[in-house]
């Protein structure tokens, strides 16, 4: 037992220690850092947009101030979880690593474990400058109309909003990295993602949202505080489909990518 | 002699498609062995089956005794390999490709130099790969798989690519692996020359995926039929010997020839000329190229087992 945990150890350092390697100059670290920044001055744009600013409480224009930005997050989020998966797997499809990989002595389903959480790790860095950046631009909206938000920043119910997203993104992460890793390029698996979530905007109306948090494209939207009262869905049920359906459906993937023979 | 490499009545390809026949690999501890045939034979497809990154159709693949694919992933830390063009991260440097395969086979820092200097690669670490020219990822390639310097290397077209610089620094850093740490390398080539001068057992494939012969590369000599070339004082009385002891003589050059002749034959001949009186300056087999062989192999023999 305690060999083999050191033996688990071992490999999962190595592990960690190369996809970090890879990572260097590489298109998805460039994709984590340079997708929320265009998010970020979206937001600032659509805060800057509005007729009049919001009326109450500091913390119910805090509110209503970032919901755009929240909507934004959990639209951006499916897509840039899409690029980080197939463009991490494309780093191993365009050099034809795999067969190279396997022939290293670790489980190949630890490969796949691998990019999954680089892809979560990826995606929720991004989530990670995106919400600074949202309260930044909150920030600069409020100095110029001189609503004093400065000191009642609500990071509790700003963090707690993004884990929840991150959560609700496993189930996500797990599809995306098994489409990414069976299929070699870029555009398939993305299109894939954006069909799917087209497909989700369009059904979130129906049920009064009921179908957006059973959904993977959707669950991160249907992990965010909801005002509707007719709302059929808890935001939590969302999150806790999100997350216990990613480590299910991640661990059936590695399974599945794990026994297939690599032909490249 | 125990083989690192067994495999028993091994067929298989991709999809429907049959590449390998039947074959069943020994490949020796300790050995060189020149995995030869032409392109398309299944030599490729014969190695992925060897590291399990192939499922048979029939038969086993039993690596250092143990069978595959039940012994993988751990009995991969004995082994290192290239298969088919290196495997390498284009947009890091050849120092960062290294450091990934370092760490991957679970080798302490440092472990990598012995490798680099062995390939002749220090030059050009700090360079991104995608910039390396085709004998230099080559290189790497070959460095990365001896890491560690392994009890078995197993190398697929490694001379691919290579300049004579790079030809000379690979058959001297396998000829030293093998002799320093007594790796068990298979190195599959079309490259007859340059398989040659290294390799100490043969293993030969025919295009339909057969294995038409393995074993020690002087079997080959002795199994396959030569000419035995023959200068004696008295020619005719040469001739005249042996075609009376049954042999067909070609006297057209200056050399007598016994064509389709063996070293068993060789020491028959010599007996009888010396036995009737007759000189012998020379009697030898013609030494046939590895690539002469081959093409004998290929053409006359249909299978052979020589172990």
């Amino acid at each position: 037992m305690g060999r083999s945990l050191t033996t688990m150890i071992t490999i999962g350092w190595a592990l960690l220690g190369t996809e970090a390697i890879k990572l260097r100059r590489s298109v998805p670290l460039l994709l984590a850092v340079l997708a929320p920044v265009l998010a970020i001055v979206l937001e600032l744009a659509v805060v800057f947009d509005r007729l009049s600013p919001p009326f109450g409480s500091a913390a119910a224009k805090w509110r209503v101030l970032l919901q755009s930005g929240w909507a934004w997050m959990a639209l951006c989020l499916p897509v840039l979880i899409a690029f980080e998966a197939a463009c991490l797997a494309n780093l191993e499809h365009a050099g034809k690593q795999w067969k190279q990989l396997f022939a290293f002595p670790i489980p190949r389903w630890s490969f796949y474990a691998t990019k999954m959480l680089f892809c979560g790790l990826l995606a929720w860095i991004g989530l990670l400058i995106a919400v600074p950046g949202y309260i930044g631009d909150v920030l600069i909206y409020s100095a110029v109309h001189g609503l004093g938000l400065w000191s009642s920043i609500p990071w509790l119910e700003i963090l707690g909003t993004a884990g929840k997203a991150c959560l609700a993104s496993c189930l996500l992460i797990a599809i995306q990295t098994w489409i990414s890793a069976r299929v070699s390029g870029i555009a398939m698996p993305v299109g894939i993602a954006l069909a799917a979530l087209v497909v989700g905007l369009t059904l979130l109306p129906f049920a009064n949202g009921k179908i957006a948090a059973w959904y993977p494209s959707t669950l991160p939207l249907a992990a965010l505080p909801t005002n509707n009262p007719r709302a059929l869905y808890s935001p939590m049920s969302a999150v806790l489909f999100g997350f216990f359906g990613g480590i299910l459906v991640g661990a059936f993937a590695c399974w599945d990518l794990a026994r297939r023979p690599q032909s490249n | 002699m125990d083989s690192v490499i067994e495999t028993d009545r091994l067929s298989g390809g991709y999809g429907k498609e049959l590449v390998l026949r039947e074959i069943s690999l020994r490949v020796p501890r300790a050995s060189i062995y020149g995995f030869l045939g032409p392109n398309g034979a299944g030599k490729t497809t014969a190695l992925r089956m060897v590291l399990g990154l192939l499922q048979p159709v029939q038969g086993a693949v039993r690596l250092f005794g143990e069978p595959i694919p039940a012994a993988l992933p751990a009995i991969l830390r004995r082994a290192g390999s290239l298969i088919e063009q290196p495997s390498l991260y284009d947009h890091l440097t050849g120092a960062e490709n290294l450091e990934i395969a370092r760490r991957l086979k679970f080798l302490k820092r440092g472990d990598a130099d012995r490798a680099v200097d062995a390939m002749g690669i220090g030059d050009y670490l700090q360079r991104r790969t995608g910039e390396y020219s085709r004998g230099m990822r080559q290189r790497l390639g070959v460095a990365i798989a001896m890491l560690g310097s392994p009890e078995l290397l197993l190398l697929d077209e490694p001379m691919n690519g290579l300049d004579a610089g790079g030809l000379e620094r690979l058959r001297t850093a396998l000829q030293h692996l093998n002799r320093e740490y007594g790796t068990t390398i298979l190195l599959s080539s079309h490259q007859f020359e340059q398989v040659e001068q290294v390799a100490t057992h043969i293993g030969i494939m025919s295009s339909s995926g057969d294995l038409l012969f393995q074993g020690p590369r002087e079997l080959l000599s002795e199994r396959v039929p030569q000419a035995l070339l023959i200068k004696v004082d008295r020619r005719d009385d040469a001739v005249r010997v042996l075609e009376s002891a049954g042999f067909s003589v070609d006297s057209s050059k200056e050399y007598l020839a016994i064509h389709g002749a063996t070293s068993a034959m060789a020491s028959e001949v010599n007996q009888l000329l010396v036995s009737s009186g007759i000189g012998v300056y020379h009697l030898a087999l013609d030494s046939a190229s590895l690539e002469a062989l081959f093409v004998k192999v290929t053409t006359t023999i249909k299978a052979w087992d020589a172990l």
